[in-house]
Parts: C-alpha cells; sequence; structure tokens
C-alpha cells in the first residue's frame, strides 16, 4: 500500500480531490462580462497555464465557495455542540497516521 | 478553546453513516474532522449513490439535506464505478453494502486519497487494501 510512513498532507485550497471528481449534476452556464485587477488575472493565466480563463475562474470560485460553504457547516455544528476536544483531534490524526 | 489543527488528509469522503454522523452532530470526532478540514481548504465529498442508499426521500432527510447544500456530492463515473468493482473483488466481497462502500473508498481514491467518515473502518479498510497510490484511512463514527 503506497503512502505507508508517509505523511501527505493536503493541497491547500486547490485539494486533488476538487478536481479529478465530477459534480453530480452539470451546472448550467451563463456568460457574464467582469472587470478583475490585471494582476491577478496575469496570476490566473500563468497558474493555470494553457487553460481558459473561464475554466479557470470558475474553478476558482467553485472551491472558494465550497470553502465558505463548509466553514458555515462547520460553525452551525460548533455552535450547536461545542468545538471538537483536543482529544477528538488526537483521536483523528492518529487514525489519520496509522500503519497499515 | 484551541484552534483546530490544519488537516493533513486531501480530502473527506462521507459514508452512509458519516453522513449521518454529521447531519445529527453528535459525534465529536466527526466535528474534528470536519474543523481540520475547513481550515485547511480540504473538500468533503459524498458520493451520490450514499445519498441512493441512506436518505428517505420525505422530512426525515432535512437535516441530512442541511448538511449536502454545504458539501459536495460527486458522480458515480464509468472510472469510479470500474474501480469500485475492482477494489471489490480484491477485497473479496460482495453484495450491495460492499458495493456502495467500495464506491467510497473508490471516490477516495479518485480524489487523491483522504479520511473515510465511517462506522464500519474494517470493510472500509479492507477495500482500500486495494488502493495501492494514496492513502485511505477510515475515521470512525457512531
Amino acid at each position: 500500500m503506497a503512502g505507508s510512513g508517509k505523511r501527505p498532507a493536503a493541497e491547500g485550497p486547490r485539494g486533488r480531490g476538487r478536481n479529478a471528481l465530477a459534480p453530480a449534476a452539470v451546472p448550467e452556464k451563463e456568460k457574464i462580462s467582469i472587470t478583475l485587477d490585471k494582476t491577478l488575472v496575469d496570476e490566473i493565466r500563468a497558474h493555470f497555464g494553457g487553460r481558459a480563463l473561464s475554466a479557470s475562474i470558475n474553478e476558482l470560485l467553485h472551491v472558494a465557495l465550497a470553502q465558505e460553504r463548509l466553514a458555515e457547516l462547520v460553525g452551525q455544528m460548533e455552535r450547536e455542540a461545542g468545538p471538537a476536544s483536543p482529544e477528538a483531534y488526537d483521536r483523528v490524526l492518529a487514525q489519520w497516521f496509522e500503519a497499515e | 478553546m484551541k484552534k483546530a489543527p490544519l488537516a493533513p488528509w486531501p480530502a473527506v469522503v462521507l459514508d452512509s453513516q458519516g453522513l449521518w454522523a454529521v447531519a445529527r452532530n453528535d459525534d465529536v470526532d466527526a466535528r474534528a474532522v470536519l474543523a481540520a478540514s475547513s481550515r485547511a481548504g480540504v473538500p468533503v465529498i459524498v458520493p451520490a449513490a450514499v445519498l441512493a442508499e441512506t436518505l428517505f426521500g420525505d422530512e426525515r432527510d432535512a437535516r441530512a439535506n442541511q448538511v449536502l447544500k454545504r458539501i459536495e456530492v460527486a458522480a458515480v463515473t464509468d472510472a469510479i464505478a470500474r474501480s469500485a468493482a475492482k477494489l471489490k473483488r480484491l477485497a473479496g466481497m460482495a453484495g450491495v453494502a460492499a458495493t456502495i462502500d467500495a464506491v467510497v473508498v473508490a471516490t477516495a481514491a479518485a480524489a487523491g486519497g483522504g479520511v473515510i467518515l465511517t462506522s464500519d473502518p474494517g470493510d472500509i479498510r479492507a477495500l482500500a487494501q486495494g488502493v495501492t497510490d494514496t492513502r485511505i484511512r477510515p475515521v470512525r463514527v457512531s
């Protein structure tokens, strides 16, 4: 089993999962005209190589909104039941790093 | 209270019990996994097949639906279905429950590995043995 002994880290906001998995429903597209900072556009173009700018911005917005939604969910769960204890974090991290 | 640590896993995938543990919000370990994932920008994913297995299709789904609005529902693509079939065979498992579990593990593999919130870590671990290039670990929920 690959990964044994390694401690793979999350890739940050563009985690692999999001890029590799298809959504359950294909969203309709809408053509809009927006104005962005040129420096931002240059950076997005450089980061995504030859990909279409629309697709790149679409993905970045998808990731950003998904993070917002997850943060809302966690916030709601913590308001209802309190934050997770340090012991809970220790337990789940131990299960992740557990050898096969 | 101490801030949640940054999740070291690339994704979180929920099986049926994982989804309900989040929906009921009565499992502190599930809350820890989601909080750490949120801090690290890690996606939380449920395969669409899990919804078919676990939802009722009526008002009993209300809490699960609240969760589903805020996480990602992933399609069971041809590639994921084929990967699940192979994992099931390698694990020597059969039946509908094993098929859904295999889809959960195959989805985690397609996501680059990650944590699976489940009440049945034994079966998930057995299926994950067939994944050779990424780390997949079950985290037990009640």
